[in-house]
């Protein structure tokens, strides 16, 4: 009888160690993926920092269930922790980077909601309402003028109006 | 019979090196063996959009991913060679990736700046 149970945690073991690791493996080639057929710096950015954290944490904690001991196991739930707190606070600094340095937006973009929203000298948001519902002039002065073939913000599209919720409402629902 | 006298008979080991490098049973180290092949390929797509990135943050990115892959590989062989005190690698190795990216974000932010 305990022979068996020996025999069966071990056999999970194993079995677990190869799943997270197969699991990593197919997440880190996803992100690689990602990174080369996506059209923008911020697509490229949120495929390779999600999947390429998660490949990448799969693995650590295969490292865990294949020793299976306590200091490797805490060892590698302290990297698994970094490695989550780190990245999106290191994909967030990048991303408003390359916001500043004007690297081009997709030509798809539907809605580009820091628009103006940045002061372009000290670098500070300052604040900034939306613009009425089906405004096709945007006062507010972009960024990005200029850089993308299309204009950024197109409000003729039906598919993107549900995204821009109405202050007014969601307020009085949430009273 | 292990993945070392499989990498010796196809030829990517030399003969000197003997079945002491990797240990655990044969299901496991094949499978990382597969898993290092598909980490090969990620870390050479990484390489092709770090050399023809059209702007500078998308190299920081794709050396962010090619930096994250790199623990991924000491991760995998901390499990194939048995020591589990490469996990320690791992993670100075993070924050340096880190720090490294922060630094690279703080410069481009700077350069923006009239």
């Amino acid at each position: 009888m305990n022979e068996w149970v020996v025999t069966s945690v071990t056999w999970l073991n194993y079995v677990l160690t190869i799943v997270l690791v197969l699991v990593g493996g197919f997440f880190s080639v996803l992100a690689a993926v990602g990174l080369l057929r996506m059209p923008d710096v911020y697509t490229r950015m949120q495929a390779a920092t999600k999947a390429g954290t998660l490949g990448v944490g799969c693995m650590v904690l295969a490292v865990a269930t294949h020793f299976a001991s306590l200091d490797v196991v805490l060892e590698s739930l302290l990297v698994i922790v970094m490695l989550f707190i780190t990245a999106p606070i290191a994909s967030h600094l990048i991303a408003r980077a390359a916001y500043f340095v004007g690297s081009p937006l997709w030509d798809g973009t539907a809605y580009d909601e820091m628009r103006g929203c940045y002061d372009a000298d000290s670098h500070m948001l300052h604040n900034c309402p939306l613009p009425s519902q089906g405004d096709q002039s945007d006062p507010r002065p972009s960024m990005l003028a200029g850089r993308t073939s299309r204009e950024v913000m197109t409000d003729d599209d039906e598919d993107m109006t549900p995204r821009r919720r109405k202050p007014d409402a969601s307020r009085s629902q949430a009273s | 019979m292990n993945a070392s006298m499989m990498l010796e008979s196809v030829g990517a080991l030399p003969a000197q090196i003997e079945t002491a490098l990797f240990e655990g049973p044969i299901a496991i180290q094949a499978v990382l063996l597969i898993v290092l092949g598909m980490l090969a390929l990620a870390m050479i797509g990484c390489l092709i959009r770090l050399l023809l990135g059209p702007t500078l943050p998308d190299r920081v990115v794709a050396l962010d991913l090619l930096g994250m892959f790199a623990v991924a590989v000491i991760a995998i062989f901390a499990i194939l060679i048995g020591r589990p005190v490469l996990l320690s690698v791992c993670l100075i190795m993070g924050l340096i990736l880190f720090l490294g990216t922060a630094a690279f974000a703080l410069y481009l932010e700077r350069r923006a700046r009239p």
